[in-house]
C-alpha cells in the first residue's frame, strides 16, 4: 500500500472512509500529529450536527399530502398578477442596466467587456473579501491551488 | 391479508431507482419514504443556510412539497439527493434569510439541539461541547462554516457545496481548508 502524504488525507478525513483508505489515513495519523489535530476536530464536528426536530417528519409527511390543496389556491387570476409583477419587475431591471452602461466611466466599461478578462491580483489569506466568498470565485484553479498550497504551509 | 398490497409497499432499503418512478407515478408510500430516508440531510442543509430551526423547519417542508410536485421533471442528470439539495437551497433563500446574517441564532439553536438522552451529566456534557463547537463554528466567515459543515457533518462533494453556496468547486474546496484550519485555532 502506498503511503497517503497529509494532503491526500485530509482531503479523506471529511469523508468517513472506510476499507483499505481507511487503513491509510489510520497509518498517516500514527505518525502525524498535524493531521491527527485535524482529525480530532473533524470527529467533534461530527458529532455535534444538529438532530432532527421532533415532530418535524409527521409536519412534512403531512404537508406533501395537503400539497394538491395548496397548489389549487394559485388560481388563474392570482397567476395573471404574478406574471404582471414579474415583467415589470424585469423590465424595470433592464431599463436600469441600459442607464447604468450609458453612465459609467470608460474604465469600468473596457473591465465589464466580453473579449477583456479583468486580472484579479491573488488575495492574502487574512483579505474580508476572502470571506465573502466572491473574491474566490474570480480565481483561476491554479490560483486557488496556490492558496490551498500556503494554507496547508 | 392482503398478499398483492405487502408486495407493492416499499421497503425503506428499496433502490431509489424504482422508489423514484413509484413515488412518480404518484404512489404516496414511495413518497413518504422519500421524505424519511432525506429528511435529516434536508433539515441539516437549510439549517446552516439559515441559522434557525423555525425558519429550517419551514424551508424542510417547502422543499418536500416543492420536490414532490417538481418529481415528474427530474431527470436523473445527477443524483436525487443532489437534486433536492439545490431545491432545499432554494427553498431556504426563499425564507427571506441570508445565512450570513445568521451567527447568533446558530449557536443556541444548534446546543439545545443535543443531548436528550437517558443519562443526564452526559447529556449536559453534549450539550456543553456542542456549544463549544458551535461557538468556533459561528466565528468562522459564513462561506467558510457552509463549508466545513456541509462537508463533514452531511458530506456534500465539494460541487455539492459550490451548488448550495454559490461560487466554484475550487473555491468550495479553499472554503473548507481555511475554516478547517481556524477551527483547530479555536477548538485545540
Amino acid at each position: 500500500m502506498t503511503a497517503l502524504d497529509c494532503k491526500e488525507v485530509r482531503e479523506l478525513l471529511p469523508l468517513g472512509l472506510a476499507g483499505y483508505q481507511a487503513a491509510g489515513v489510520a497509518q498517516h495519523l500514527a505518525t502525524c500529529p498535524e493531521c491527527r489535530a485535524e482529525a480530532e476536530v473533524i470527529a467533534r464536528l461530527r458529532q455535534t450536527a444538529p438532530a432532527v426536530p421532533a415532530g418535524l417528519e409527521t409536519r412534512v409527511l403531512g404537508a406533501v399530502r395537503a400539497r394538491t390543496v395548496r397548489r389549487t389556491w394559485r388560481s388563474p387570476r392570482q397567476l395573471a398578477l404574478a406574471a404582471t409583477l414579474a415583467a415589470a419587475v424585469i423590465g424595470g431591471t433592464l431599463l436600469m442596466r441600459v442607464i447604468d452602461q450609458g453612465n459609467s466611466p470608460p474604465a469600468a466599461a473596457d473591465s465589464a467587456g466580453p473579449g477583456g478578462q479583468p486580472s484579479v491580483p491573488l488575495p492574502v489569506l487574512e483579505d474580508p473579501a476572502l470571506y465573502g466568498g466572491s473574491v474566490l470565485s474570480n480565481l483561476t484553479e491554479a490560483e486557488l491551488e496556490s492558496l490551498l498550497t500556503r494554507i496547508e504551509s | 391479508m392482503n398478499a398483492t398490497a405487502l408486495t407493492e409497499e416499499p421497503a425503506e432499503a428499496e433502490p431509489e431507482r424504482l422508489l423514484l418512478d413509484r413515488a412518480r407515478a404518484g404512489d404516496r408510500a414511495a413518497q413518504d419514504v422519500l421524505v424519511r430516508r432525506y429528511l435529516a440531510d434536508v433539515f441539516r442543509v437549510t439549517y446552516r443556510l439559515l441559522g434557525s430551526r423555525e425558519r429550517a423547519e419551514d424551508a424542510t417542508q417547502d422543499t418536500f412539497v416543492n420536490a414532490l410536485q417538481a418529481l415528474p421533471h427530474f431527470r436523473g442528470e445527477s443524483s436525487f439527493r443532489t437534486w433536492l439539495l439545490r431545491i432545499a437551497g432554494n427553498a431556504a433563500r426563499s425564507q427571506g434569510r441570508r445565512w450570513s446574517r445568521s451567527r447568533e441564532t446558530g449557536i443556541t439553536e444548534g446546543a439545545a439541539e443535543i443531548g436528550d438522552g437517558a443519562d443526564a451529566g452526559r447529556a449536559v456534557e453534549r450539550r456543553e461541547e456542542a456549544a463549544r463547537v458551535e461557538r468556533a463554528l459561528a466565528q468562522l466567515p459564513p462561506r467558510q462554516r457552509l463549508a466545513v459543515t456541509l462537508r463533514v457533518q452531511q458530506g456534500l462533494s465539494y460541487r455539492e457545496i459550490a451548488a448550495l453556496a454559490g461560487g466554484s468547486e475550487g473555491a468550495a474546496r479553499v472554503n473548507y481548508h481555511l475554516g478547517i484550519k481556524r477551527l483547530r485555532e479555536l477548538l485545540t
